[in-house]
């Protein structure tokens, strides 16, 4: 009871208040804004839908507010109908042309959307002005307030009516929002693609939603017209558009009571402002609030930024104006734009999303408790299939000229755990992402139970039953554990629509959260239920996404990397959890790298290299084997190292350097030195660190804490840019050069900070060009051709000969092997020696151990984030733990 | 067809002023993947300035690349004020941030220089010239012209100075840029200061035509905006002839449909083209990667 | 709870109006956006008057002399906007009286709030004949609206009777695609039919707000052959026709409303718009000692050389000495009584437009001219000329000058 006061409380004082307020106050001005705020209130709600839970700028609202207003009020003059029926017929035109629109709309994202609407909104103004003969075009169209159960509705009545559809709407989008609908919403903002791949069906869900919100437009409009009782195309148009946009903005995003807010303020304010003493008292006020929520954020952050000093430099503006203007009705628009100015930089998340945050607070409202957990023989029955499950025959995925996927062809059977290895760059990802439904292959057959798979949408695979894990995770980062989970729940939600917004769906909803709880305690999650994803330890989120996609009940399970960036601890518990999962007889394909949870957990492995499959067998059998050792430490006849006697001075240094991404660490107190005129190698297994090592180098990741010297100045603060300046060059992982330019473009950028800008920037490069193109006569070759023409190999020819190009001090260079073929490794490595042989500091990061090796002066052995080892190539050659590192 | 020819060729000059506009929207995008929402406000500022420079007495020729100037200048505010925090923030908040400033500017410009249209003078006659039997006046050659130029200008800055260069660097790739110590914060305020110059010539060509006033833009902005994503947000040149189609179509049609239609083809074939092609007829796919 | 703090301000500061003594006048109309020029001039010429008389100390009402106050708003020519200020403007229980209104959208969602109140209004400088027909329509006995302008039949007709007395056949329609050129399109058509359809309609175009490029509807003009272009429309597009009438080589007589004469026709079409023809209630020419001292008071309070819209700054003007006038014979401040008075004034209003006697009489549902105030002898053809309007017809000016003496 407390409960239900604490969370409906507010609302039901609001609306109380409003329907009582014409009963103390018979005033018809006051009576004209409660309604004219009753009807955009709706309006609102429903824009909210599309600009706060789908995340889209919509600019179309206006339309819908006239589509609806026009389509009731015609209802009323040309056929008669009473009010019920007039509002219905308004709601339902807002709903398909919605729909209509949201079909080809909803493709897009971000600026085309929001254009694509506001060229739809300008259409439909043009088209109401034109159809004169049943719209009445420009002259305007006179509509009579209809009946409503054969009463005539005054000034109050109909104000009232106005109220009733608007709690109406309020409690239908209350339903709609805590039911799976609205856990859809929140999800596919978050992560489409995992929507997709949870077997949602992100298109379906926007689309309805845009079509529901653009329902609430017409009904909105079609209030409007009984309301106005006369209607001229121009009213709506781009200009009501943006204020209603900024309403829900400025109100506050993915809430009620930031829409109604901002119904109140786009209502309200013109109507204030034209009272100069009113306004300069709001404008004082304002600017003592940007004041004192400034002060407070200096003390916070301790600088003075722009997202502090904008708003109260804007509100000192303001009553500045307000004090100097002496007709403040001709400066509306430039006054609403100063508020709203401060508001959207000040408080992103809205008046009421402060508001909320500042309340939720204060007030501790106790939350429902949770059902118990389903038994889980009925959330997770065992499967007992033991024959072909999934069969692919030469399939194939190319990206241009790049072949991920080359020819392969293999079978998982039924209640397997099915590992998938290989080195970087092999293709796995990419296989998987075929299977999937992420890509369609180029070539190729995939079949399940003998049956075609759909090809190229993960929805329709998910439907097929194939769930899958992202290896980089894809959680639902505003929702709670248990949430992420039953946004997944498959055959759950039974109840149509319309029940839902009845609010007839608890009874599903509350076996969901049972069967879902009891997937959260099969991965050991059961206690972090109501904790939002974002804010679960990283290996918390690994097991999280396991668990939404056993809610699928997958025939097929598929988990990309799960232990990528696990501490020890965690990579057992997903060890025991795997076995869970084999025990309810889940086939399951497994990409790891770890090969310790290989070797343990798979029943059955394939590896691939370079897209194809190299070997097949058990765990055992394939580590052993020497073409896949090969593929992982490099291919090397005989062994010659070359390390030199180090030189004295170290020009760059690490020293406990802590860094990661988001929630996941990824390194953890990594300390090494590079001294001048040497080559070191960092090399290490997969997801070991060495990538995220040169990206904090090279200053594109800011480290969490330790320090990184270069010439003994501490860089690690510094931007990219800088730290490029002070001569360091990176020639990151992928190459990422830059394809449209061509190659001696590229070369010249290498240079940049060397060159003038404008004029002789050529001739002053051009000794530096003769050298990198006597070292890559290939490159020289084809100088005026598209960089992003070039061969693999050619690439990263470019991307060495670029990072020369700076004159550099120190060349880090990533995984100048990656992904190409065997015969362009060795030529790499010549060019390496070359290098080396010129006396360059170079700090080389290679999957292919041996062939770093060979080059090296001196290497460290990166291993959880922290060197494991180090020392010459020649000690590091014997030693066990290396082979370790890469192969469990 | 004299008629048709006639109609083809003032409408198509005039789309090359949205194709100008809509070049403006493919500089910013190029760089940064947001374009300012009140370019339309930037161009009838930088008209209303260049009108003042005019009054002032300053001759023409001069006041052009002053005019040219305060475009830049004032791309360069908008970008401070409306987009690199959003930018930081990776938020979408850029487009309410510069509809909010189009606001502002459009009041401020109410008050400071009058809710009136004012004639721009030109040097330029605006007497119609007469070949092959259609009419068309320097005025509107002058715009065809300064489209050209200045679109050229900005390419051949792009391709033959390494500042230029940078730029398509960032676009290209933008943390490849940073490794190469091009600062990809001072190439987006290069980009919207080049695109509030675009603005500013666009302003100072359409006005002769349009006159100049608060509205002078609205209608002018969203053919831009219609051409910028029919292209491609991302095509380079492919706006003059998205510009170029639409003009003439939307004139044809306002004389064959009716010209109170005049708008209908150009909205259309917009959410056509997004529905078919979301990255616009010239522009290019982008692969998904998780 | 924000919204009902809100609201009691708002009750507030209207209850605070009560307080004064003084004659409350509200000023409405679109003083920001397209219509503005005719909004602010309208405002401007009214402010004139009203500063006038607050000057020579009020009017005297019972004994007092009472200052006059006004409340300005501005509905931006949006119809929604219109009927909240409505609304505002009847919930103020001592509100004298309201002037203004352009738009014929927000005369139609505003007024019937006023009506309801029975608050008197003076709709000037413009508005559709819808304005007052939608009362007549109604079939309301007792109307507190009043018209103070040309209604677009009166021009209409001039327009209509000029290209006739020029001899001319064919003539083409152009018009805008507000409310207030496709009302004019229709007058227009409807006068041609009154007039004995002497004249071939030969091409119906229209363009929108913003158009700049008039090619495609001048090319159907002349190509069917049009001799005169009748035209109804707000603002630069206008001027977009005049110059575009040049370029596709189109020279025949341009015709049209009223709005033919603001600054923003004149100065955008320069020289293409000499000789345009527009009917005027008033020309911006000293050739009156009142019309003198107005035009010259007008340059000098707003710093201008040349009044934006003359004809509506003199409309407001002539309308607030109009209510002025009503208020003292009323010998009141109340609405009601000021509304009586104004439908039976004894004494001559002397304005800057004319010097009106006895403008309106009780209303009859039956014919609205009871309650509109121009005539057609009010209204004189003005034609553009370098840049300033000046009389079409020396006949009108030498008629208005008689009537003075």
């Amino acid at each position: 009871m407390k409960r239900i006061l604490l969370v409906n409380g507010a609302e039901l004082i609001a609306f109380i208040l409003l329907a009582c307020i014409p009963l103390a106050v018979s005033n018809s001005y006051v009576l004209g804004l409660l309604t004219l705020l009753a009807i955009y209130g709706i309006l609102l709600i429903g824009l909210d839908v599309s600009v706060g839970y789908l995340g889209q700028v919509n600019l179309g609202h206006a339309a819908f507010l006239g589509l609806g207003a026009y389509a009731g009020g015609l209802c009323v003059m040309v056929f008669g109908f009473s009010m019920l029926p007039a509002l219905l017929a308004s709601l339902l035109v807002g709903f398909v042309f919605g729909g209509l629109l949201a079909f080809p709309a909803l493709r897009l994202e971000g600026p085309q959307f929001a254009l694509a609407t506001l060229s739809f909104s300008a259409l439909t103004a043009t088209t109401l002005n034109e159809l004169e003969s049943i719209t009445q075009g420009a002259q305007g169209l006179q509509v009579d307030r209809p009946l409503l159960f054969g009463l005539h509705l005054g000034p109050q009545a109909f104000f009232w009516l106005c109220l009733v559809l608007l709690a109406f709407t309020w409690i239908a989008m209350k339903n709609l929002l805590s039911s799976h609908w609205g856990r859809a919403f929140e999800a596919l903002r978050d992560s489409p693609i995992a929507t997709d791949a949870m077997g949602v069906g992100v298109f379906r869900h926007k689309v309805a939603a845009f079509a529901l919100g653009s329902g609430l437009g017409g009904l909105a409009g079609g209030l409007y017209a009984f309301n106005f009782q006369f209607l001229q195309p121009s009213s709506f148009v781009y200009e009501l558009m943006v204020i209603l946009l900024l309403g829900v903005v400025l109100g506050g995003r993915k809430s009620l009571w930031g829409a109604f807010v901002g119904a109140c303020l786009i209502v309200l304010l013109p109507n204030l402002l034209s009272n100069r003493s009113l306004f300069q008292a709001f404008s004082f006020i304002g600017l003592f609030i940007a004041l004192v929520a400034g002060t407070i954020n200096i003390r916070k952050q301790r600088r003075i930024s722009f997202q502090v000093a904008a708003p109260i430099v804007s509100m000192a503006l303001l009553v500045a104006g307000s004090l100097l203007v002496q007709n403040t009705e001709d400066w509306r628009k430039a006054i609403f734009a100063l508020m709203l100015f401060s508001v959207v930089v000040g408080l992103p998340e809205g008046l009421m999303g402060f508001a909320e945050k500042q309340l939720t607070r204060l007030f501790k409202v106790p939350a429902r408790p949770l059902p118990d957990a389903t038994e889980l023989e009925a959330v997770l029955p065992k499967q007992e299939d033991t024959g072909l499950l999934l069969e692919l025959i030469d399939v194939k995925r190319h990206f241009g000229g790049i072949k991920a996927v080359d020819g392969v062809s293999m079978q998982v059977q039924g209640g397997h755990i099915h590992g998938l290895i290989g080195p970087n760059g092999s293709g796995k990802s990419t296989l998987v992402n075929v299977i999937s439904g992420l890509y369609a292959p180029s070539a190729g057959q995939l079949r399940l139970h003998g049956e075609e798979l759909p090809k190229g949408s993960l929805f329709k695979v998910s439907q097929a039953g194939i769930a899958r894990t992202f290896q980089n995770l894809q959680l639902f980062a505003e929702l709670s554990a248990l949430e992420n989970v039953m946004v997944a729940c498959a055959g759950a939600y039974k109840k149509s629509l319309p029940l839902v917004l009845l609010g007839f769906a608890y009874a599903e909803e509350k076996r969901a959260q049972a069967d879902s709880l009891a997937l959260l305690e099969l991965v050991g999650l059961a206690g972090d239920a109501r904790t939002k994803a974002k804010d679960l330890p990283y290996g918390a989120q690994r097991f999280l996404e396991i668990a939404r996609a056993l809610a699928r009940k997958p025939k097929l399970l598929i988990l990309d990397e799960p232990a990528a960036g696990l501490a020890h601890p965690d990579v057992l518990k997903l060890n025991e959890i795997v076995h869970r999962i084999r025990a309810r007889g889940i086939t399951t394909i497994l990409i790891e790298h770890h090969m310790s949870v290989v070797n343990e957990v798979c029943d059955f492995v394939t590896v691939l290299d370079e897209g194809k499959i190299i070997a097949q067998g058990l765990p055992d059998e394939v580590k052993r084997n020497p073409r896949v050792i090969a593929a992982y430490l490099g291919d090397s006849k005989e062994s010659s190292y070359s390390s030199r006697k180090l030189g004295e001075t170290p020009l760059l240094r690490v020293e406990d350097l802590h860094a990661g991404y988001g929630a996941s660490e990824v390194l953890t107190g990594t300390s090494f030195e590079v001294r001048a005129g040497s080559v070191v190698a960092l090399i290490g297994a997969n997801g070991a660190g060495k990538t995220t090592t040169m990206r904090v180098l090279s200053g594109m990741l800011k480290p969490t804490s330790g320090k990184v010297l270069l010439e003994g100045k501490e860089v690690q603060q510094l931007d990219a840019s800088k730290i490029a300046c002070l001569g360091l060059a990176h020639s990151p992982e992928g190459r990422k050069i830059f394809a449209p330019l061509s190659v001696e473009d590229n070369l010249l950028l290498g240079a940049y900070t060397r060159l003038p800008k404008v004029f002789g920037f050529r001739t002053k490069a051009s000794i530096d060009l003769e050298k990198v193109y006597a070292l890559f006569p290939r490159l020289f070759e084809r100088r005026k051709q598209a960089a992003g023409t070039l061969s693999g190999g050619e690439q990263q020819m470019l991307a060495i000969g670029r990072a020369l190009m700076a004159n550099p001090k120190i060349i880090l260079l990533d995984e100048p092997s990656m992904g190409l073929a065997p015969v362009i490794v060795q030529e790499v490595f010549v060019i390496i020696k070359k290098l080396k042989e010129a006396g360059i500091t170079l700090l080389l990061v290679e999957q292919f151990a041996k062939s770093a090796l060979e080059v090296a002066d001196y290497a460290y052995v990166l291993e959880h984030g922290r060197i494991a080892v180090e020392g010459t190539p020649e000690e590091l050659a014997k030693n066990e733990r290396v082979l370790a590192a890469y192969l469990g | 067809m004299e008629v048709i020819l006639q109609m083809g060729v003032s409408g198509a000059l005039m789309g090359l002023v949205y194709a100008l506009i809509a070049y403006g929207f493919q500089l910013t995008f190029a760089t940064s993947k947001s374009i300012n929402f009140g370019q339309g406000e930037l161009v009838m500022l930088s008209a209303f300035i260049s009108l003042t420079f005019t009054n002032m007495g300053i001759p023409y020729w001069l006041m052009v690349p002053a005019g040219l100037l305060c475009g830049a200048l004032l791309g360069l505010v908008v970008e401070r004020l409306a987009v690199r925090l959003a930018l930081e923030q990776k938020s979408e908040g850029w487009i309410l941030m510069t509809i909010i400033l189009g606001l502002f500017s459009f009041s401020a410009a109410e008050n400071i220089w009058g809710r009136d249209d004012h004639p721009f003078p030109t040097p330029i006659s605006s007497d119609p010239m007469h070949f092959l039997g259609i009419s068309v006046t320097a005025v509107e050659l002058s715009v065809a012209i300064g489209v050209f130029a200045v679109m050229g200008m900005i390419e051949l800055f792009k391709r033959k100075t390494l500042w230029g260069k940078a730029f398509e660097a960032v676009s290209a790739d933008r943390d490849a840029a940073e490794l190469m110590g091009i600062s990809a914060r001072r190439t987006i305020m290069l980009s919207y200061g080049l695109s509030g110059m675009v603005a500013a010539m666009a302003g100072i060509l359409v006005s002769p035509i349009t006159t100049v006033g608060p509205t002078m833009a609205s209608a002018l902005i969203l053919k831009a905006f219609a051409v910028a994503v029919v292209a491609g947000l991302d095509s380079g040149f492919g706006v003059v002839l998205i510009g170029l189609f639409l003009g003439a179509l939307e004139s044809l049609a306002s004389f064959y449909i009716g010209s109170g239609w005049r708008e209908a083809p150009g909205l259309i074939l917009l959410i056509l083209a997004l529905a078919m092609k979301p990255n616009g007829v010239f522009g290019k796919a982008s692969i998904r990667k998780v | 709870m924000k919204k009902t703090l809100l609201a009691t301000l708002l009750l507030g500061f209207s209850a605070q109006l009560f307080a004064a003594d003084s004659i409350k006048l509200a000023i409405t109309g679109p003083f920001t956006g397209g219509s503005a020029p005719m909004g602010t001039s309208m405002r401007d010429g009214a402010k004139l008057a009203i500063n006038e008389i607050n000057a020579a100390g009020g009017i005297d009402v019972g004994g007092k002399k009472l200052k006059i106050e006004t409340i300005e708003r501005d509905d931006e020519a949006k119809n929604d906007r219109g009927a909240l200020i409505g609304q505002e403007l009847a919930s103020m229980d001592d509100l004298s009286g309201v002037i203004g209104s352009v738009n014929t959208g927000v005369v139609i969602a505003g007024d019937k709030h006023l009506q309801e109140k029975g608050i008197t209004k003076i709709i000037t400088p413009a508005a559709g004949s819808a304005s007052m027909t939608q009362w007549s329509k109604a079939g309301v006995p007792d109307l507190s609206i009043f018209r103070f302008a040309a209604h677009d039949g009166i021009q209409a007709a001039m327009v209509v009777e000029e290209a006739i007395n020029r001899k001319l056949t064919k003539v083409a329609l152009l018009y805008d695609s507000t409310n207030y050129g496709v009302s004019g399109r229709d007058d227009l058509l409807a006068q041609i039919k009154a007039q004995g359809s002497k004249l071939d309609v030969v091409a119906t175009e229209k363009f929108n707000i913003g158009d700049k490029d008039m090619t495609a509807q001048l090319l159907k003009a002349k190509t069917a052959g049009a001799q005169a272009i009748l035209i109804w429309g707000i603002g630069p597009e206008l001027a977009a026709v005049a110059n575009g009438m040049d370029k596709v080589g189109l020279t025949v007589p341009l015709i049209g409303g009223w709005t033919l004469s603001m600054s923003n026709y004149i100065d955008n079409a320069g020289k293409n718009g000499n000789g345009t023809l527009m009917p005027q209630t008033f020309i911006e020419e000293p050739i009156t000692a009142k019309a003198k001292s107005f035009i010259e008071g007008y340059h000098k309070a707003y710093h201008v050389d040349r009044i934006p819209s003359p004809v509506s700054a003199a409309q407001g003007y002539d309308a607030v000495y109009i209510f002025a006038a009503a208020v003292k014979q009323a010998q009141s401040t109340d609405t009601k009584k000021i509304k009586l008075a104004l439908e039976d004034l004894k004494e001559p209003v002397k304005g800057v437009i004319a010097t009106w006697k006895h403008p309106f009489t009780k209303w009859n549902p039956a014919d609205v001219q009871t309650h509109e105030a121009f005539r057609r002898e009010n209204v004189v053809m003005g034609m553009v000329k370098d840049g300033r309007v000046v009389f079409g017809n020396e006949a009108d000016k030498q008629r208005l000058i008689k009537q003075e003496k």
